[in-house]
């Protein structure tokens, strides 16, 4: 006793104060996202021969040991990216259903079957202002929800390209703080996994902030710093990395514009298309590309292009009457070719679409018979009325039920991604939990530890005080 | 398994956040008395609900179309029913000549006869709403001006011209609209013939029968040389031949009317069949419509009561995890 058990004291201090230290840093960093809690790793000291005895020399807080481990990672940040895609396909057709105003008594379909039973109306009162004057006001109503639907998509097709522009930024800021992470770890010769465990914890952060825009593959290198590629493509090299670029291309023949994602070099030069996979680039380009883009021609769901269809075959096909048609005022044996909506012969489409001024003005233009000076013929308005029963009037539909279809196939797109976000959101709760179980922290157990690790404190205290005093009795002997 | 502090709160986040959701939905579904607050919700029912709600619309159209249309065929029918008697009231007349002895007042049922011709006349110009009966699609004033400049603006009109051996009266029924049928339609699938041209009504022409009343006219006011008839003379035999003969086509075209009449009649009946068939199909449509887009307000009241009690006990176990830690006991 003696010198010996003063040091083994000034041990087990430094190893308890640690354990506080440790203890205090899980408890400081319960509620920060990404961080694993850490344990003081405690072990004996080397024993020391004396006497004929190995006696013990103290304690060594020789390891801080983290519990991240990369199947979790791995499966939450798969998770991430597909909750992130769902989220944002979930508000992009919000916004279109809110757009469409739909469900609603004033939505498009009703707006577009009042026009056609004011035909019918006023096939049934051909000379009758009042009713000539509900027809223009139908119509009006409808090229106007029109207008509103093609501005609406327009606007959200550009706000979806604003918020791809973002992610691009945000995925260069992440790649770049990646490198700069694995930088750090090359740079001070350690690995994050057995060094700097709080860089594991920000570059893991930073990964599964990168998932939320595309499928991320993570691959650890023996220096501890970790390759990251966007669905198969590098995007991080150890401490090199690759830009991505947004580029949108106009294709000449159709003037259909899109977008795609590009890997670049130092110089910008494009390198490799990159192709999300998942997530919320991917289908912000999916709704850019086709859902709102009004030119689309990759075949799939386009609501844009859906309604512009619509509006230029109501426009087709009620022109096509009109034309042969003449208004009350009309005279002569060769029809005026007054068409009732312009533009006329080109085609109309849902932003264009608009009533014939020359109708607007005066609603005796209106063409609805088929032979001049016979203001009780109502021809013309009863083949534009039968125009609302035509089964062959769109796609082998009438225009309600080509309507209908949109409606369908824009509430199942919606509906798919609130289940999607719903069950994705629960999986990537539920890993997060399983997770947490692992390398969560516990404010209850920490307490525990920080009781224990300030008794053991206080004990290892009572050992230098003691030895303090064994010391003084020693030095003060024979005095 | 260890818990930790982070996932408790995250759960409890969650559940709160999905448990006010569920209340805020169900106090919508009773403001707004709709079911379906999204297209998502039930894509299916707010397609059904819209197509339900255009076809009452549609229908609605419909019995307004029916509507007018009845009241026209209506008036037709009282119209046709007037030329009728007055067709009726000729042949009276013709039978009337045929058997007086005297002859004394040929001349006053001559101009019976005329005024009856006027009258009929008359009648054939009748309107509804506007609209000329019995004028093909020229229904309006201005298509039969525009028509027939320096007459008058009505499909029917009796004109005066030279006499002749074979007309000594010069008068003549000119017709000025068209014979074109109006079609409008009365339901989804049906269409209807509303009016009576003026073929059908008087004859080929639209005026053969004006112009056998005429011919009637001639032969009771004039003799055979043309001159007006004198006082007191007798039809002779090839005249009461000719007025014979005249009386039998005027009959002919009145049972035509009467038949035209009948049919205008099963027109109307069919009009108010359609009628009371589309009242029906928009009570039980309205029913449909109900059915998939309003708020059954008992079961979503229980289902806010539920939900409520749920994000009640979410708050309170909400307060007991804030409550329940190792610290709070330490300190």
């Amino acid at each position: 006793m003696g010198f010996s058990t003063l040091e083994i004291g000034k041990t087990s201090l430094l190893a308890q104060r640690y354990g506080l230290e440790v203890t205090s840093n899980n408890i400081s960093n319960a509620n920060t996202e990404g961080y694993s809690r850490k344990r003081a790793d405690l072990s004996t000291a080397q024993s020391r021969y004396s006497a004929g005895n190995f006696v013990g020399t103290g304690v060594i807080a020789d390891q801080l040991k983290s519990f991240r481990e990369e199947f979790f990672d791995k499966e939450i940040r798969n998770s991430i990216t597909r909750n992130a895609g769902y989220e944002s396909d979930q508000t992009i057709l919000k916004k279109v259903e809110g757009i469409m105003g739909e469900p609603s008594e004033n939505g498009l379909n009703n707006l577009i079957s009042d026009f056609f039973i004011s035909w019918d109306q006023l096939a049934n009162n051909p000379d009758n202002t009042g009713y000539r004057q509900k027809v223009i006001s139908d119509a009006t109503q409808m090229t106007d929800k029109f207008h509103q639907l093609a501005e609406g998509f327009d606007e959200a097709r550009l706000d979806v390209l604003e918020q791809a522009k973002d992610g691009v930024d945000d995925v260069n800021s992440i790649a770049k703080k990646l490198a700069n992470i694995n930088s750090r770890i090359v740079d001070s010769h350690s690995s994050a996994s057995e060094g700097d465990l709080n860089m594991a914890d920000e570059r893991e952060l930073a990964i599964e902030d990168l998932a939320e825009y595309g499928k991320v593959n993570v691959h650890h290198n023996d220096d501890g710093t970790v390759n990251v590629h966007l669905n198969g493509i590098n995007l991080v090299t150890g401490k090199s990395l690759n830009q991505i670029k947004l580029v949108e291309t106009t294709n000449s023949t159709t003037n259909e514009r899109t977008i795609s994602l590009y890997t670049t070099d130092n110089q910008g030069n494009l390198l490799n298309r990159v192709n999300p996979g998942a997530g919320k680039l991917e289908n912000q380009m999916k709704h850019y590309n086709e859902t709102l883009d009004k030119d689309d021609t990759s075949g799939n769901f386009s609501v844009a292009k859906s309604v512009h269809e619509l509006a230029k075959e109501i426009a087709a096909n009620v022109n096509m009457a009109a034309v042969s048609g003449f208004g009350l005022n009309d005279t002569g044996a060769v029809p005026p070719g007054r068409s009732f909506f312009v533009p006329y012969p080109t085609d109309a489409d849902a932003s264009t679409i608009r009533l014939n001024t020359l109708i607007t003005s005066d609603s005796d233009n209106i063409p609805l018979s088929s032979v001049a000076g016979e203001s009780g013929n109502n021809q013309i308005a009863l083949q534009i009325s039968a125009l609302a029963d035509d089964i062959n009037f769109i796609n082998n539909r009438t225009p309600g039920e080509f309507y209908s279809d949109i409606i369908a196939k824009a509430g199942n797109m919606l509906n798919d991604s609130q289940i999607g976000l719903k069950n994705s959101t629960m999986v990537l709760d539920q890993m997060k939990n399983q997770r947490d179980t692992v390398i969560g922290v516990n404010l209850d157990e920490e307490a525990v530890n920080l009781i224990k690790f300030q008794r053991s404190f206080e004990a290892a205290s009572r050992v230098v005080n003691l030895a303090d005093e064994v010391l003084g009795t020693i030095v003060n002997l024979g005095r | 398994m260890r818990v930790s502090t982070n996932s408790i709160y995250r759960d409890y986040s969650r559940n709160l956040n999905d448990s006010q959701f569920k209340v805020n939905a169900e106090n919508l579904r009773i403001s707004s008395g709709k079911k379906n607050l999204s297209i998502a919700d039930n894509t299916s029912d707010v397609i059904d609900a819209d197509k339900f709600r255009n076809q009452i619309s549609k229908n609605e159209s419909y019995l307004e179309i029916i509507k007018s249309n009845t009241d026209r065929l209506q008036q037709t029918d009282t119209t046709l029913q007037s030329i009728s008697d007055k067709l009726q009231e000729v042949r009276s007349f013709v039978v009337d000549v045929s058997k007086t002895s005297t002859g004394y007042n040929h001349f006053a049922i001559a101009q019976s006869i005329k005024g009856a011709l006027e009258d009929i006349v008359s009648l054939a110009n009748s309107d509804n709403n506007g609209d000329y009966l019995f004028s093909g699609t020229m229904t309006s004033p201005q298509n039969i001006q525009d028509a027939n400049p320096g007459m008058n603006n009505m499909p029917f009109e009796i004109e005066q011209g030279p006499a002749t051996p074979t007309n000594p009266s010069g008068l003549s029924v000119v017709f000025k609209g068209n014979n074109e049928k109006v079609n409008v339609n009365i339901s989804k699938t049906a269409s209807e013939e509303v009016n009576t041209t003026a073929e059908e009504l008087f004859g080929p022409g639209g005026v053969e029968v004006l112009q056998k009343i005429i011919d009637v006219y001639n032969v009771v006011a004039y003799d055979s040389s043309g001159n007006q008839r004198p006082a007191r003379t007798l039809l002779n035999a090839q005249e009461l031949g000719e007025l014979n003969t005249l009386q039998k086509d005027v009959a002919d075209r009145y049972d035509e009317m009467n038949i035209m009449a009948s049919v205008n009649g099963a027109k109307i009946n069919r009009l108010d069949s359609t009628l009371d068939f589309l009242e029906y199909e928009n009570l039980r449509l309205d029913e449909y419509r109900s059915a998939k887009e309003d708020t059954d307000i008992a079961e979503a009241a229980m289902n806010l009561k539920r939900e409520e009690n749920v994000l009640q006990f979410a708050l309170q176990v909400g307060s007991r995890i804030n409550q329940l830690n190792l610290f709070q006991f330490l300190s």
